[in-house]
């Protein structure tokens, strides 16, 4: 597969609070949001050239309506706080769109598990898979700390049966959100991204039930173009010299499950 | 407009100065919806050693204030699938190409250099005796004058293309060792290579690399590299490029003015992909606009 990006100066039309640390930030950005895949990524420069941060910063796309897209991010450093102070009209460039995403698979139910942040490329996969399949079942279990963190879930709305889970039972159910998959059941391709010690239970009871589960990973990046080889994640398995390690930015971010973990 | 950017290094002649540095620009093909490699003067591709390499484990690099740490260490799939798989790409992208090479002894130098020898594709070798990612081998090859040279000899008696031998500036006098590989008959020598850097998370007061210590590139090491290129400059007779955090037009020129006749473009590949060739244009108008020739700013620093 060609894999096509592009440099784009996009325009903010909104960055918007959806929760007390995290922000949806609608950007026009025509090129690339023509391009983008549920599951790929973009890195956004948070500031000039030359400028602190040095680095683009990895987000993956939350949605794409029309010429816009949406990313949706937590506030956790220098440079995502750069991006929260932007203004409608302000600028910035953005290369993408990155990375191979998810793969619709041909079943009869799609069970998306997202964790905090984690949810951000769910909702872009669950309107995709709506509109290939129309006829299948989509369920997306969001897990959170609390009933504060509980991010976006009524985007997912009308279409997608919604599950939720609490560490602290303030909304939904109390424990974790791998819990919530004891009640799914039949043909089932799991997605989900998230916390990798959730990412992991997803896999194993996945594979307990042999359903497909395919994993969004994150990891610092340089580059994102497979250039710079810092996002490095060993395979699962045995492998010698320069396959031991995948590259998040390329051969991901989204993996099937068996691949990292065995 | 026809300016003349055309530089020589040995017995190859540049279409331009600007070259990427290796490690930060892939195989070419990685960078192709942003630049054609055939407008640059060189591309420096990805170190090959003998044997495949697996690199080093996750996490591999991490920011700083104007620049980054990395121990990749020197992941690659060795000679064999890089003549198998990389050299017909490199044939298609028209660029010059420079090979760099690694090895864990003198002869892994020699073989490289033999293995790439009959490759009309590839233009030149850059020899790297200096990457800090690496448990053996590759420091004390850039750290010892009397190994840099018989590392430098090994390839030269093994190859007939343009040699190029790329310094550490982990070094106590770096002029010493560019001495030293220059009269073991190296064409060209580039520095420089990364400073070895560290970084620790203080909430687990673990350091933020698995490898613990990593290269720092980017703007952060520019006046260390300008320094250097200074001074190496003025030690040796042969051609000198220059490498280290270069960003934006005004980097080239410090360099070239500095003494370098040609750059190298490293970490800044990964904020602009575009920036290579960005910058042979904006070469070429500085020179238009300002009425001089390359020759004219190569090493005319004012002391």
């Amino acid at each position: 597969m060609v894999v096509v990006q592009c440099v784009e100066q996009g325009v903010v039309q909104r960055n918007s609070q959806v929760n007390q640390d995290s922000l949806a930030m609608v950007i026009l950005s025509p090129r690339i949001a023509a391009m983008a895949r549920p599951g790929q990524f973009v890195m956004v420069a948070c500031s000039k050239t030359g400028q602190s941060p040095l680095l683009r910063r990895p987000l993956s796309i939350h949605a794409v309506d029309g010429d816009c897209l949406t990313l949706l991010y937590r506030v956790v450093g220098q440079g995502t706080e750069l991006l929260a102070n932007m203004n409608v009209n302000n600028s910035l460039s953005i290369l993408g769109p990155l990375g191979m995403g998810f793969a619709i698979a041909e079943r009869k139910h799609h069970c998306l598990v997202g964790g905090g942040i984690g949810i951000a490329p769910l909702l872009f996969l669950a309107r995709a898979i709506r509109r290939a399949q129309p006829d299948s079942q989509i369920t997306l279990l969001a897990g959170a700390r609390s009933d504060l963190e509980l991010l976006v879930i009524e985007k997912f709305q009308p279409g997608v049966e919604v599950l939720i889970a609490t560490d602290d039972g303030s909304e939904g159910h109390h424990g974790f959100v791998t819990e919530l998959l004891a009640e799914i059941t039949g043909d089932v391709e799991v997605y989900t991204c998230g916390p990798t010690p959730m990412m992991k239970g997803v896999a194993a009871i996945a594979r307990k039930h042999s359903w497909g589960c395919q994993v969004s990973l994150e990891s610092h990046m340089a580059c994102g173009m497979g250039a710079c080889l810092g996002c490095a994640v060993e395979r699962s398995g045995v492998h010698e010299g320069a396959d031991k390690y995948v590259h998040v930015c390329k051969d991901g971010p989204v993996f099937k499950a068996g691949e990292i973990w065995a | 407009m026809g300016i003349d950017l055309s530089v020589q290094i040995g017995s190859l002649q540049l279409k331009n100065p600007i070259m990427t540095a290796s490690g930060t620009f892939g195989y070419g093909e990685e960078f192709s919806p942003f630049v054609d490699c055939a407008d640059l003067g060189a591309i420096v591709v990805k170190g090959i050693s003998v044997t495949p390499r697996p690199g080093n484990p996750p996490p591999r690099i991490v920011e700083t204030e104007a620049g980054m740490l990395n121990a990749i260490g020197l992941q690659n799939g060795g000679i064999e699938r890089f003549i198998d798989s990389k050299i017909p790409m490199l044939r298609e992208l028209d660029a010059t190409v420079i090979v760099n090479i690694l090895g864990d002894s003198v002869e892994d130098y020699a073989e490289l250099a033999r293995r790439l020898e009959p490759l009309p594709e590839v233009a030149g070798i850059e020899v790297n005796i200096s990457c800090p990612n690496v448990k053996k081998g590759g420091v004390a090859f850039g750290t010892v004058p009397e190994m840099a040279a018989r590392v430098t000899r090994a390839v030269k008696d093994h190859s007939s293309k343009t040699v190029i031998v790329k310094l550490s500036p982990n070094v106590t006098d770096i002029t010493v060792i560019a001495r030293a590989v220059a009269e073991a008959g190296a064409d060209a020598v580039s520095l420089i290579n990364t400073l070895i850097g560290m970084a620790i998370d203080v909430d687990s007061r673990r350091p933020k690399l698995a490898n613990v210590i990593g290269g720092l590139s980017g703007p952060a090491i520019k006046p260390v590299a300008l320094r250097m290129v200074y001074q190496v400059a003025q030690a040796v007779n042969i051609p000198v490029i220059g490498i280290g955090g270069i960003t934006s037009l005004n980097d080239v020129l410090e360099f070239l003015i500095a003494g370098a006749c040609a750059v190298q473009i490293g970490t800044a590949n990964f904020i602009n992909p575009a920036v290579s060739s960005e910058l042979v244009l904006g070469l070429e108008q500085y020179l238009t606009t300002h009425q001089c020739s390359l020759a004219d700013l190569i090493g005319s620093v004012r002391v």
